[in-house]
């Protein structure tokens, strides 16, 4: 193991001269182990078909020798035919497997059985005319080529050595021209990192490889890599500059409370102090973090001025926060609320006296023409009753709010009341009432107020529903400073032109309809700082009321 | 490889029948320039000399051609029973042979002693019991059921000897070996037991000293386990028929041979003195051997 990570530790160009050396090496001693095989089998191929020659040509001879017992004359047949290179010993056996006579007589003596050894690789039959005399045993000498392999050995080492100081030498060229590639690619890369555009180098080689294809593609790579860094710090370098003159605090600042980045505006002097925050802005921080609220506003007491604060989650450990300062708003907000509380009034004063006017026509046709009877004046006292219900009816919502309440009530028990009040209507619609209130949410409003959100809106859902409808009231808490008071019903829904109307006073689609239900609503809701969404369409319409669960402080 | 083999064969047989036409036109050549008048005399060599020795025997012929003005033919023969034969028919007119094919000749078919070769200056020899000296043999008793080489069936020396000796010690000569290898030659007698092909072998003792001489690494491998002897030595017989003036050409040239430079060299390497004339050699030993072997079976 050891060994292996010495080796492995060698240069790349030694490593590939080295492994095309032991390639080199194998190939050619594999060569050369085939040809040394050949040389073998050959040489044993060329022995069997030489001495099966010559037992044939002198099969007479040896036949005529054995008939005469001339055991000395075969001796020297074998014996001469064991002096050639390729046949190491020999013997002729009779047909009891006794020695009739061997090269190696002192091992096989005349007469004695003969046992066949692995070495006996030829064996002749010596038959005539269907007569067996015997078999010729011979040990060739697989050895005897190697001579020829011999003479040649020399020049294969000699060529072999010199193609393994080629290979050598074209292994480590040829690495070396990769590597001198890639040792550019790899300054490229140290100058990407640097930014040092200007001094990249661009490769210039004769090889059209793989590798050339890689540094071609890595070069239009770091073209790319150039050009989206480029436009990246153009385009980071920009939006710092929109970020620097923007007319909104922005902060970065992370869970701890350590602000990582600012931009100059000049908030920043009164709400920043060494890298986190003014301690009394931290309280409005902390209260937007624990009652989870992605804005808010606030009196900032060190500048007298409204900030709007909007926080925005960026991961698990930043956030941000913009921080406006709205005063300018909030006066233009002011003077908008007051010209349209102007406009409220006009709207509503010229509304109040045409309908008095259009009821004090018939009044005046009552009293002042002739002497009134008794009829005239019942009349006349039910059309006075009439506008006195409704200038209190236009005045009563008017009224200043009291919001030094100091409990908070709970709407379940007035949402019963008001159902117990609407309970003969319910009845002869049969609608169902189906009631989702989170009794731990309390509010902060006058029960009579409640009472009348609560009847107007029930009453209209009752009316605009069918029999045996649903109507849905449910109460929940939005957020820590409001509820959230639905009712749905499933009516013929408010047509979508007269969804700005019905907040008027006397708008009514209804014939005997005052027109100041509604009107009222909206009154007693934005008195409050609440504010209604509708959501209307034919079989549902859906009232949000949003009212305030917490004490107000101004 | 098989059509290489055969190419190879091919070319072999090619060179062979070259060397034959070869050897034809130099033997035509030989025989080209013999003197006319020259007479053919044959001249028969059996395994009483060593054979192996080729160019020895040739320079032989040579030097009896050079010194007789004869036009001497040697003639070999595989085996005593065959120059007995070819003597017979006159074929061979003068041969080295074997006392007992010379005993076996003389009587009737006109052989007589011309010469006689004289071994450490005595026309004796000896017939020698031999084997390897890793072999704890000690006398010829110890082969029984072994394997044992003899020369020629019809050599004294290298068979009909120990084969007296067997019968003498009370043994069926031709049951005592497990098996005999008549190897026809002395000197390839020898080579067996060198080999190992056989446990031992009974030889002409002149050979032997004569192999020993060429062969300097036998001597340390072989040893003598018996001597039989003296027996007459073998002697160069010739037909009665030849003339007397050739055959006192034949002695004369032969006695000289220890005389000759060219002569003695041959001799030395035949491992012989000289030859003498058979001056009352007595050849009665071996007849009286053969007699009682051939009275035994």
């Amino acid at each position: 193991m050891r060994l292996l990570r010495w080796l492995l530790s060698f240069p790349v160009r030694l490593k590939i001269a080295f492994a095309i050396f032991l390639l080199i090496i194998t190939l050619v001693g594999s060569i050369l182990l085939v040809i040394k095989h050949e040389f073998k089998v050959n040489g044993y191929l060329l022995s069997k078909h030489s001495t099966e020659n010559l037992i044939d040509s002198n099969k007479d001879l040896i036949i005529k020798l054995l008939l005469e017992d001339d055991y000395w004359q075969i001796y020297k047949f074998l014996s001469s035919i064991a002096k050639l290179d390729f046949i190491n010993a020999a013997g002729l056996i009779d047909k009891d497997g006794n020695v009739i006579a061997d090269t190696n007589p002192l091992e096989y003596k005349i007469g004695s059985p003969y046992t066949f050894s692995k070495k006996d690789d030829i064996k002749i039959p010596l038959a005539q005319s269907g007569m067996n005399f015997g078999t010729f045993v011979f040990q060739t000498n697989k050895e005897y080529t190697q001579p020829y392999y011999e003479t040649i050995k020399d020049k294969l080492y000699f060529f072999i050595f010199i193609a393994t100081l080629i290979s050598i030498y074209l292994g480590y060229i040829i690495s070396a021209r990769i590597l001198k590639r890639l040792e550019i690619l790899s300054r490229n890369a140290k100058k990407i990192q640097k930014k040092e555009w200007n001094n990249l180098e661009f490769i210039h080689t004769l090889e059209n490889d793989e590798i050339t294809n890689i540094v071609h593609s890595i070069e239009d790579m770091m073209k790319t890599v150039q050009n989206m860094i480029q436009q990246e710090e153009h385009m980071k370098r920009f939006y710092h500059k929109i970020i620097e003159h923007i007319d909104k605090l922005i902060i970065i600042y992370e869970a701890n409370g350590h602000i990582s980045y600012h931009n100059k505006d000049a908030l920043s002097k009164t709400i920043i102090q060494d890298n986190t925050f003014h301690q009394n802005f931290k309280l409005h921080i902390d209260e937007m973090q624990n009652d989870n609220l992605d804005s808010c506003t606030i009196m900032w007491e060190f500048t007298q001025k409204y900030l709007l604060i909007s926080r925005t989650k960026l991961d698990e450990k930043r956030f941000a926060l913009t921080i406006s300062d709205i005063s300018e708003l909030k006066r233009v907000e002011e003077q908008r609320q007051m010209t349209s509380s102007f406009k409220l009034i006009n709207d509503l004063s010229a509304m109040l006296i045409h309908e008095i006017k259009n009821m004090l026509q018939p009044l005046k046709l009552l009293l002042f023409h002739g002497e009134p009877g008794k009829e005239e004046l019942h009349r006349a006292d039910k059309i006075i009753q009439k506008i006195d219900n409704i200038v209190f009816d236009i005045l009563h919502p008017c009224k200043p709010i009291d919001f030094d309440m100091q409990e908070a009530i709970e709407i379940n028990k007035y949402v019963d009341e008001v159902l117990f009040f609407l309970s003969s209507l319910l009845q002869a619609k049969n609608i169902n009432i189906k009631l989702e209130i989170e009794n731990d949410v309390t509010l902060f409003i006058h029960e009579e107020d409640l009472k009348k959100v609560l009847l107007n809106l029930l009453s209209n859902s009752i009316e605009a529903s069918d029999k045996n409808k649903n109507i849905f009231i449910q109460w929940s808490k939005i957020n820590s400073k409001y509820g959230c008071l639905k009712i749905i019903d499933e009516g013929h829904g408010i047509d979508t032109k007269i969804q700005e109307e019905i907040k008027k006073p006397f708008f009514t689609t209804k014939e005997h309809g005052s027109g100041i239900g509604l009107f009222s609503v909206y009154k007693i809701v934005y008195l409050y700082k609440g504010y209604i969404e509708l959501d209307s369409k034919p079989g549902r319409t859906e009232f949000k009321i949003y009212l305030p669960i917490k004490r107000r402080t101004s | 490889m098989d059509f290489n083999y055969k190419k190879n064969e091919f070319f072999g047989q090619i060179l062979k029948y070259c060397g034959q036409i070869l050897t034809t036109l130099v033997l035509l050549l030989i025989f080209s320039s013999k003197p006319l008048y020259a007479k053919e005399i044959n001249f028969g060599i059996t395994g009483v000399v060593l054979k192996e020795d080729l160019v020895n025997l040739i320079q032989w012929q040579k030097y009896l051609s050079a010194h007789t003005g004869l036009d001497i033919n040697l003639k070999f023969m595989r085996t005593y029973s065959e120059m007995k034969n070819r003597f017979k028919e006159k074929q061979i007119d003068f041969a080295y042979v074997c006392g007992a094919t010379y005993v076996d000749l003389m009587p009737t078919h006109n052989a007589e002693l011309l010469v006689v070769p004289l071994f450490q200056s005595k026309p004796y020899y000896e017939s020698l019991v031999i084997t390897r000296k890793k072999n704890t043999y000690k006398r010829l008793d110890d082969f029984k059921n072994k394997l044992y080489a003899f020369s020629d069936p019809e050599s004294n020396s290298g068979s009909l000897v120990p084969q007296y000796q067997l019968l003498k010690r009370g043994y069926a000569p031709n049951k005592f070996f497990s098996r005999i290898i008549y190897t026809y030659d002395h000197g390839e007698s020898i080579l067996a037991v060198l080999n190992g092909f056989v446990d031992g072998a009974s030889v002409d003792s002149v050979v032997y000293a004569s192999f020993l001489k060429d062969h300097k690494d036998a001597e340390e491998k072989l040893k003598i386990v018996e001597r039989f002897g003296p027996y007459p030595i073998t002697p160069i017989i010739i037909n009665k028929s030849i003339s007397k003036r050739i055959k006192q050409k034949l002695v004369s040239a032969l006695l000289q041979m220890s005389q000759d430079k060219k002569g003695k060299l041959i001799l030395k390497k035949m491992g012989i003195d000289g030859f003498v004339l058979p001056h009352n050699l007595s050849y009665a030993k071996i007849a009286k051997l053969k007699f009682i072997l051939e009275s035994a079976q």
